[in-house]
């Protein structure tokens, strides 16, 4: 956040809230985009992820709030007045007109000389890779495509913020993967500020500079890929983004903490005071190598049963000591290998200290 | 969104006076915003000075006397205490409900022969339900008067009954409310999922249990939808009883003889009341059948391919032939009517029925009227449709202003045309009324057909305009393009196949329609379907059958040329169209 303050403010989005009738869509959301900056809203469907982007577009202007562009309000300005290009889930292509003339729509109308047209028009078409397509019809395309004719046609007229609403999520997995990294090679050469609504979490982190988590009208978690994933500051975060373990725990107050009837270390338990709490951690960062007899949360567990996932394996484990407590651990396929797992086999494994997580119980998943 | 501005609850403007919430965002309209609610604005006058005052001056005139005093229900007591006026509402239902059940069955055992058989020549069977669509509703009357009448050629077959009366009328109807009820039932029976019939062979239902249990309840809403419109249809047509009713009296006759022949204009308009009550009824219930369809096709479903069924494609092309032969006689009756020098006793073929001229009428000055009322109906009313269904689906905010206009874009369906013709009178004719002057001038039969036949249209239009992308309006914004610009660069060619089809309908409804324009046409203006009543009721019946057929071959044409165009259409667009 530190770097991110220092650029240039282009965004800023002050106490905006949307209601549909008795819906709240848009709780009192507040944020800061900069320049050049990509920046996803990520969240479930209904989370106001695409109503907020809708409100910055001008297309479902908010109820309350403020929103500055390039220090210019722009809060109550219809779409026309404003300074952005927008790439539908749909396209929106227009059907009837060829590529070249898609993507030429808004420049012809701006009163250039047709050779600038046609010049700027050659020029975007190279730019995402569609060279000699210009008289085909939309409908002559692959998805891919038209997504792309969609997004040269979005910045055909310089605009200073790209917003896409979900833009990949019509798209095969394995053309999607391809289009997300030359979208974001794309973005970085143009240095435009960019806002993509998703809700696939996977895609977020790829992609984005910085995550902005919503759920239910409100911002969740604001951050990097890495401090999302990572550091998620509240439960609902925690599992939406990733794979997570939830262990309901008890704490005395004096610093001890059980889930069931095992006691764990925890950093820092003691400020936490009495009361129950849910304590994260990743299937990835359960522990089943090196385990040091000092680093404590050691605790025996068998394998219930296991999911080969490629990569590495599932396992779904109970402890010994109490088999109310079950959890989820990735092995990767050499750890399965060297430690002969098998369901039903038992094995030691740690719940490292520094990769716990603690929640207050009051706070929504 | 500015309606919510404007709307907002006044407690929450209390609060907001408070300083307990941040200020209200009132949106900037945008240029494009105010052209839009301009159009808006426009189509709610429109619809002000063709729907909304004319039939609030039909109703003003029913509880009204004879020197414009408020008389309250008094005339609708009078009407119930005349008992020639009562008897001919007993008929008018009898007629409708025996109407709708013939019809209902013929067109089910139709529709389904279509959809659900193998029998042979199904495209040429749904050609032939449609062609009662190209003829004036007085058509059939006058096919019967040959086939049944005093000199008919099937006399016999009525054992001393006749044909002037229920019998001819039910006849008439039937032919006349075929292709409506044809086109919903197939409608509703092609939607059907291939994977309920599987599942009711896997557990080994009997044909019959399959048929009362599966395709009969998936149909169900056509079937009730269709029974309205053919009630609607029947109960409220004024062609066919006019020509074949003889001394049978129904309402839309009444409110003709009442106001045409004895000037009673204000029990003219309780009859027309009473015509509307079971087309508001029907268009209330069916608004509301709709609502509770639910979608039985969902995108997993597999479309029924019918297998071949011996019997039952046997019994089907057996209905099929016995019907087509119905439709086919009474067309080709007319037909014949038309060309034959003096019938019964000169059977000679001559074309000198078609010489409009010699008997003194309008001669084809007529037809050259009712050709230019079609082509301006059909062009102009096709652009004021198409524009009013745009602004109603596309623009932001204003709801209830969209609404109210969606609204009264449905009113017309409800409204019979005599009921329409006789408000015109009330409301153009009024001397006080500042648009007197379009009366009886060929304006008012354009404004007059272009709003009886609206709701269709509008609804074709809509239907259209909702497939079309929701983005494309908001995707010109960010480009900076005035929304008509995308609208006549996009829009248009990409709904062009709806918009010939709206142009079509009401180029055909325009050269048929009897009912609302012989209130409203002069001598300057007479139409070739108005000539065609007169010359039936001035005794003859050959010269309206010429005028009949006339009005079938341009229709029949049209449609041909529609074909032709949707083919070069669909040739120059294949490029870009996706089917």
């Amino acid at each position: 956040m530190a770097e991110a303050s220092a650029r240039k403010l282009y965004l800023h989005i002050d106490s905006v809230s949307k209601s549909f009738g008795a819906f709240q869509a848009l709780k009192s959301i507040s944020l800061d985009i900069y320049e050049g900056e990509f920046v996803c809203f990520l969240g479930p469907s209904g989370c106001g992820k695409t109503t907020l982007l809708r409100a910055i577009a001008g297309l479902d202007i908010q109820t309350s709030g403020r929103i500055e562009q390039g220090g210019r309000d722009i809060s109550a300005l219809p779409p026309s007045k404003r300074d952005f290009g927008i790439v539908f889930q749909s396209y929106a292509l227009f059907p009837n007109l060829t590529v070249a003339e898609n993507i030429g729509y808004g420049l012809v109308n701006t009163g250039k000389r047709r050779g600038e047209v046609q010049a700027r028009v050659a020029e975007l078409l190279s730019m995402v890779g569609l060279d000699g397509q210009e008289r085909k019809y939309p409908m002559q395309l692959s998805g891919g495509q038209q997504q792309r004719v969609a997004l040269a046609r979005a910045i055909a007229l310089w605009p200073g913020l790209l917003l896409l609403d979900e833009p990949l999520s019509a798209l095969d997995a394995r053309v999607r993967l391809h289009l997300r990294t030359e979208l974001k090679h794309l973005q970085r050469q143009l240095g435009i500020t960019t806002i993509m609504v998703t809700h696939d979490q996977e895609e977020a982190l790829a992609i984005a500079d910085r995550i902005v988590v919503m759920n239910h009208g409100v911002i969740e978690q604001i951050g990097t890929p890495e401090e999302i994933y990572r550091s998620p500051t509240t439960p609902f975060v925690a599992s939406f983004v990733g794979q997570m373990n939830f262990f309901k725990a008890a704490a005395s107050g004096a610093g001890e903490l059980r889930i069931g009837n095992i006691d764990i270390v925890v950093p820092h338990a003691s400020e936490y005071g009495k009361g129950e709490f849910h304590l994260c951690l990743r299937p990835e960062d359960v522990q089943v190598r090196g385990i040091r007899p000092d680093q404590g949360n050691v605790l025996e567990a068998r394998i219930e049963g296991l999911e080969f996932l490629g990569s590495f394996c599932r396992a779904q484990l109970s402890a010994l000591q109490d088999d109310a407590v079950r959890f989820q651990a990735d092995f990767s396929i050499n750890a399965m290998r060297d430690l002969d797992l098998a369901p039903g086999r038992s094995l030691s494994v740690a719940l490292p200290q520094d990769r716990l997580r603690l929640f207050t119980s009051d706070q929504h998943r | 969104m500015a309606e919510m501005t404007m709307t907002a609850p006044r407690a929450r403007r209390a609060e907001i006076a408070e300083g307990k919430k941040p200020p209200i965002i009132r949106p900037k309209a945008s240029s494009d915003d105010f052209i839009m609610r301009g159009c808006l604005v426009l189509v709610g006058v429109f619809f002000m000075l063709t729907v909304v005052l004319p039939l609030y001056a039909l109703l003003k005139k029913s509880v009204e006397d004879a020197n414009g005093g408020f008389v309250g229900l008094a005339n609708f007591v009078a009407y119930f205490q005349d008992p020639a006026l009562t008897q001919s509402l007993e008929n008018t239902v009898s007629m409708a409900v025996i109407s709708t059940i013939v019809t209902l069955a013929l067109a089910f055992g139709y529709a389904y022969a279509l959809t659900r058989s193998c029998m042979p020549a199904r495209g040429l069977f749904k050609a032939i339900a449609l062609i009662p669509l190209l003829a004036p509703s007085l058509l059939p009357g006058l096919a019967l008067v040959y086939l049944f009448g005093n000199q008919g050629v099937l006399k016999s077959l009525l054992f001393g009954e006749s044909i002037y009366g229920p019998i001819g009328i039910i006849i008439g109807e039937v032919f006349f409310a075929f292709p409506h009820a044809v086109m919903i039932l197939v409608t509703a029976l092609s939607t059907a999922d291939q994977r309920l019939y599987e599942a009711a062979d896997a557990l080994r239902a009997k044909p019959m249990k399959t048929f009362f249990s599966v395709t009969l309840p998936g149909c169900r809403y056509g079937l009730i939808s269709a029974g309205f419109v053919i009630f609607t249809l029947v109960f409220t047509d004024f062609g066919v009883p006019k020509v074949i009713g003889g001394e049978y009296n129904v309402l839309a006759t009444d409110v003709y003889k009442q106001v045409i022949g004895q000037f009673n204009f204000h029990m003219g308009a309780v009859v027309g009341l009473m015509l509307m009550l079971p087309a508001v009824v029907s268009f209330s219930a069916d608004r509301l059948v709709q609502r509770k369809q639910v979608a039985l096709l969902t995108a997993r479903a597999v479309p029924l391919t019918p297998k071949p069924r011996s019997l039952v494609d046997g019994f089907s092309l057996l209905l099929c032939l016995m019907v087509s032969v119905f439709l086919l006689a009474i067309l080709g009756m007319a037909a014949f009517g038309s060309l034959i020098k003096f019938w019964p006793y000169n059977l000679t073929l001559t074309l000198s029925k078609y010489d409009f001229g010699a008997l003194g009428t309008g001669g084809w000055g007529d037809y050259f009227n009712s050709l230019r009322m079609a082509t301006l109906v059909a062009v102009i009313g096709t652009t004021i449709v198409f524009v009013n269904a745009y602004m109603v689906e596309k623009s932001n905010g204003f709801r209830w202003g969209r609404n109210l206009i969606h609204f009264c874009a449905m009113i017309p369906l409800a409204v019979p045309g005599v009921v329409l013709g006789l408000a015109y009178i009330f409301f153009f004719n009024a001397p006080n009324n500042p648009l007197n002057f379009i009366y009886t001038t060929m304006t008012i039969l354009v404004v007059n057909t272009i709003t009886h036949y609206y709701t269709v249209c509008h609804l074709t239009a809509m239907t259209a305009l909702k497939q079309v992308d929701a983005e494309f309006e908001a995707v010109s914004a960010s480009l900076k393009v005035p929304f008509y610009k995308t609208f006549w660069r996009v829009t248009v060619p990409v709904c062009m196949p709806a918009i010939v089809d709206i142009g079509i309908y009401y180029f055909v409804n325009a050269m048929t329609t009897v009912s609302a324009v012989i209130f409203l046409y002069s001598s300057e203006t007479k139409l070739m379907s108005i000539a065609a009543l007169n010359t039936e009721d001035a005794g003859n019946t050959a010269q309206a059958c010429a005028m009949g057929m006339t009005i079938v071959a341009t229709s029949a044409v049209l449609r041909g040329i529609q074909a032709l165009v949707a083919k070069r259409l669909q040739r120059r667009s294949q490029a870009w169209r996706m089917r």
